[in-house]
C-alpha cells in the first residue's frame, strides 16, 4: 500500500473518481494547468484536459452558481474554494441554492456537488487563509459536512462524497496537507460518511475533535497517558450527519467530555454536540462538558499559535474534567 | 452640491418592428402561426394572472406576484426553445411557463402550495420548477439563477449535448454581483445563454454586453415582433456555440403631457391589433380566446383548491439521508 500525504490522497481520490465517472469535473481558481494553489489537482489537467479540469474566473459565487447549473444538467462538479475563508461570497449560492435545490424542487433537482475547501490555521496565513467556517454549514439543512484528518480517510471520504447525490462540503485541514502521512489503499474504496472513528480508546474522558485538531488531541492524549489518564479520542470525520451513536457510546462509558475545535467558541459546533449529549446522556455525565476552542476573535496572524488550541490546553481541560 | 452626472453619448437605439399603427413593414416574412400562438399564450397568462390576483386578494392563496404587463417579453423569451433547452425564468414569467407547455393546473397547484405542487408546497409560486420541461426555479436575490443558467449551458457544451439556456431577470438584478459573474463566465466559456432583462427603468441599459464581448439587443418590450427577432438572433448565436447575448427589453413608460397621462403601450394590445390588421385575429376570436382562457383558469384554480395541503410528513423528505 503506498504511503501518501493528505494532499496526495485528495489528488488520488479525484483521479480515481474521474477515471471511473466522466460526469465528474474539477473546477476552481488555478486548479487547471497550475494544479491548484496547494497542488491538490496536480496532473489532473494534463490527464483529463481542460474540459474536465477547469480554471475559472475569480468569483466564488460564480463558481458555485455555475457548479449548481452544471449539476442540474448532468455533471457532478467538484468546485474548489481556494481557501475556506474565500467561501463567503459564495455563501448564498451554497446555503440558499445548493443546499435547497433538491428540497425546494420536491426532489426534482438533486445537486450532486462536492465543494472542496482547505480550512484551518497554523500556516501563517492570517485571517483570510486560516478560518474554520464549518459551523455555518452545519446550520444548513440540505448539506453534508465532511472533515477528514488522515490521508486514508481523506481519500475514502472524498470518494464517498463523490458518489452522493446530495451536496457535500468537504473541508480539508490544510495544516495537515503535507504533515499527515499514511498508507492509503490504491484504487476505489469508500469511508462511510456519517461515521466517527475511535483514534484512541481510554476510560477517563472522551475527547471529540475533527480536522487538524485531531492530531493536536493525539499529542494531548500522549501527554495524559504519561500521567495515567486515558482518553477515548474520537475523530468525528463527518459533522453532518453527526455520528451521535458513537459519541453517546463513548460518553456513557467515560462520563466526561471535552470537545476541541479551532473555530471561535461562541456558536461553534461544540455547542451543538454539548447540547445533544445533554439531551441524550445527561445522567451519565460526571462533570460539566468542556470546550477547547479558538477564541472569540478574528483569526490572528502573528499570534495564531496562541489562538489555536494546543496539546497543553486540551490536556488541561481533560485534567479539569477528570478532577471534577 | 449637485453631483456631476455622466450622461452617455448616445444610448443604443431601441429596436422596433411594429410601427405606430402596429403595422409591420414586411408581413410576408413573419411567422404568423408563431405570433398567433404567442398572442394566445399572452392572453392565457394575463387571464390566469388576473384570477390569481383575485384569489390572493380574497385570501385564498397566500402569495401572488402580479405580472404587470410582462407577458410580451415573457412569452417571447420561451418561444424559440426546443425540448433540450433550459429555461431559468424571472419572477414575472408566467407567460414563459405557459409558452413552455406548463399546464395552468400546475401553476395553480404552485399558487395554492398544495400537495400536488411542484415544490410540495415548499416554495413561493414564483420559484416554479419543472424538470420534465427543463424549467429551473429562479432565485430570490435577483441574479442567483443567472449563474445557474450559465452552468447548465456550460455543462451542455462540455458534454457535447445540444441545448441552450434562456435566463430572464428584472432590472433590479443589475446591481447584483452575480449578474457580473454570470456575464463574465458565460463570455469566457462561450456558454450558450440568452440573458433577457425585463427593463422597466425607462432607459436602455446601453451596450452592456460589449464590456463582456457579447452582443446586446435593445428592443421595445411592447413590440412582440422586435422581441421575437432579437430572441431568434440570440438563440441562434447560442445554438451555434458562439456564446451568450443580452436582450434588453425596454418597457415603454407612460407619457404625461398637458392633456393628461397616456398609459404605456401594452404589448398584448399591440400584437392583437397587428394581427387584426393582417386579418388574422377578429373580435370574435379574441372573445373566444378570452372565454377559453378564463374557463381554463377557473378549472385550474378549482382543481388546485380541491387538493389538500402537503402531508406534514413531507416536511422531512427530500433531504440528505431522507
Amino acid at each position: 500500500m503506498p504511503t501518501l500525504n493528505l494532499l496526495q490522497s485528495i489528488g488520488d481520490a479525484l483521479d480515481t473518481a474521474m477515471a471511473a465517472d466522466d460526469r465528474i469535473v474539477v473546477m476552481g481558481e488555478d486548479v487547471g494547468a497550475f494544479g491548484g494553489v496547494f497542488r491538490a489537482t496536480s496532473g489532473l489537467h494534463q490527464k483529463y484536459g481542460e474540459d474536465r479540469v477547469i480554471d475559472t474566473p475569480l468569483t466564488e459565487a460564480g463558481i458555485l452558481g455555475a457548479a449548481i447549473g452544471m449539476a442540474l444538467n448532468g455533471l457532478r462538479p467538484v468546485p474548489e474554494i481556494q481557501f475556506a475563508d474565500f467561501v463567503y461570497p459564495a455563501f448564498d449560492q451554497i446555503v440558499n441554492e445548493l443546499a435547497k435545490y433538491r428540497y425546494r424542487s420536491a426532489g426534482q433537482y438533486p445537486c450532486p456537488v462536492v465543494v472542496r475547501m482547505p480550512f484551518g490555521g497554523g500556516i501563517k496565513g492570517g485571517h483570510y487563509h486560516s478560518q474554520s467556517p464549518e459551523a455555518y454549514f452545519c446550520h444548513t439543512p440540505g448539506l453534508k459536512v465532511v472533515v477528514p484528518s488522515t490521508p486514508e480517510d481523506a481519500k475514502g471520504l472524498l470518494l464517498a462524497a463523490l458518489a452522493q447525490d446530495d451536496p457535500v462540503i468537504f473541508m480539508e485541514p490544510k495544516r495537515m496537507y503535507r504533515a499527515a502521512r499514511g498508507e492509503v489503499p490504491e484504487g476505489a474504496f469508500q469511508v462511510p460518511i456519517g461515521k466517527a472513528k475511535v483514534v484512541r480508546a481510554g476510560d477517563h474522558a472522551t475527547v471529540l475533535s475533527w480536522g487538524a485538531m485531531v492530531h493536536t488531541a493525539i499529542e494531548a492524549a500522549d501527554i495524559l497517558a504519561t500521567e495515567g489518564v486515558t482518553v477515548d479520542l474520537l475523530d468525528l470525520r463527518t459533522l453532518l450527519p453527526l455520528d451521535l451513536e458513537a459519541i453517546l457510546a463513548s460518553v456513557t462509558k467515560t462520563g466526561r467530555l471535552v470537545i476541541v475545535h479551532e473555530a471561535p467558541r461562541t456558536g461553534g459546533f461544540a455547542g451543538e454536540i454539548a447540547a445533544l449529549v445533554a439531551e441524550h446522556a445527561l445522567t451519565s455525565m460526571e462533570a460539566p462538558i468542556l470546550r477547547v476552542t479558538g477564541y472569540d476573535t478574528p483569526f490572528p496572524y502573528a499570534l495564531e499559535h496562541h489562538y489555536l488550541p494546543d496539546a497543553a490546553r486540551i490536556a488541561q481541560a481533560v485534567r479539569q474534567t477528570v478532577a471534577f | 452640491m449637485t453631483p456631476e452626472i455622466h450622461t452617455p453619448q448616445g444610448l443604443p437605439e431601441v429596436r422596433r418592428v411594429l410601427g405606430p399603427g402596429n403595422e409591420a413593414p414586411s408581413v410576408a416574412a413573419l411567422p404568423k402561426d408563431d405570433l398567433l400562438d404567442m398572442l394566445g399564450v399572452m392572453i392565457r397568462a394575463r387571464v390566469l394572472d388576473g384570477r390569481l390576483r383575485q384569489a390572493h386578494r380574497q385570501g385564498r392563496i397566500a402569495f401572488h406576484l402580479p405580472q404587470g404587463g410582462a407577458e410580451t417579453v415573457s412569452a417571447a423569451l420561451a418561444l424559440g426553445l426546443a425540448d433540450q433547452d433550459w429555461l431559468f425564468p424571472g419572477s414575472r414569467d408566467l407567460a414563459a411557463l405557459l409558452q413552455r407547455g406548463v399546464p395552468a393546473e400546475d401553476i395553480a397547484h404552485a399558487a395554492y402550495a398544495n400537495a400536488a405542487s411542484c415544490s410540495k408546497g415548499r416554495a413561493l409560486p414564483i420559484f416554479f420548477s419543472d424538470k420534465a420541461r427543463r424549467i429551473a426555479p429562479t432565485g430570490a436575490t435577483g441574479a442567483t439563477h443567472l449563474v445557474h443558467a450559465v452552468g447548465a449551458a456550460w455543462a451542455a457544451r462540455l458534454q457535447g449535448l445540444p441545448g441552450i439556456a434562456v435566463a430572464a431577470f428584472a432590472d433590479g438584478a443589475l446591481a447584483s454581483g452575480e449578474l457580473h459573474a454570470a456575464f463574465n463566465i458565460a463570455s469566457v466559456q462561450r456558454c450558450g445563454v440568452v440573458f433577457v432583462c425585463h427593463n422597466r427603468t425607462g432607459l436602455p441599459l446601453g451596450d452592456l454586453g460589449s464590456g463582456y464581448a457579447f452582443p446586446t439587443h435593445t428592443v421595445d418590450a411592447s413590440d412582440a415582433l422586435a422581441l421575437r427577432e432579437a430572441l431568434a438572433m440570440a438563440v441562434d448565436r447560442a445554438r451555434e456555440g458562439r456564446g451568450p447575448s443580452l436582450v434588453d427589453a425596454v418597457y415603454p413608460m407612460p407619457v404625461t403631457t398637458a392633456a393628461g397621462t397616456e398609459p404605456a403601450p401594452d404589448g398584448l394590445v399591440r400584437l392583437r391589433r397587428h394581427l387584426e390588421g393582417l386579418g388574422l385575429w377578429t373580435a370574435a376570436r379574441d372573445q373566444q380566446c378570452h372565454a377559453e382562457a378564463l374557463a381554463a383558469a377557473e378549472t385550474a384554480l378549482a382543481a388546485a383548491a380541491a387538493v389538500p395541503a402537503p402531508d406534514p410528513a413531507t416536511l422531512l423528505t427530500d433531504l440528505p439521508g431522507a
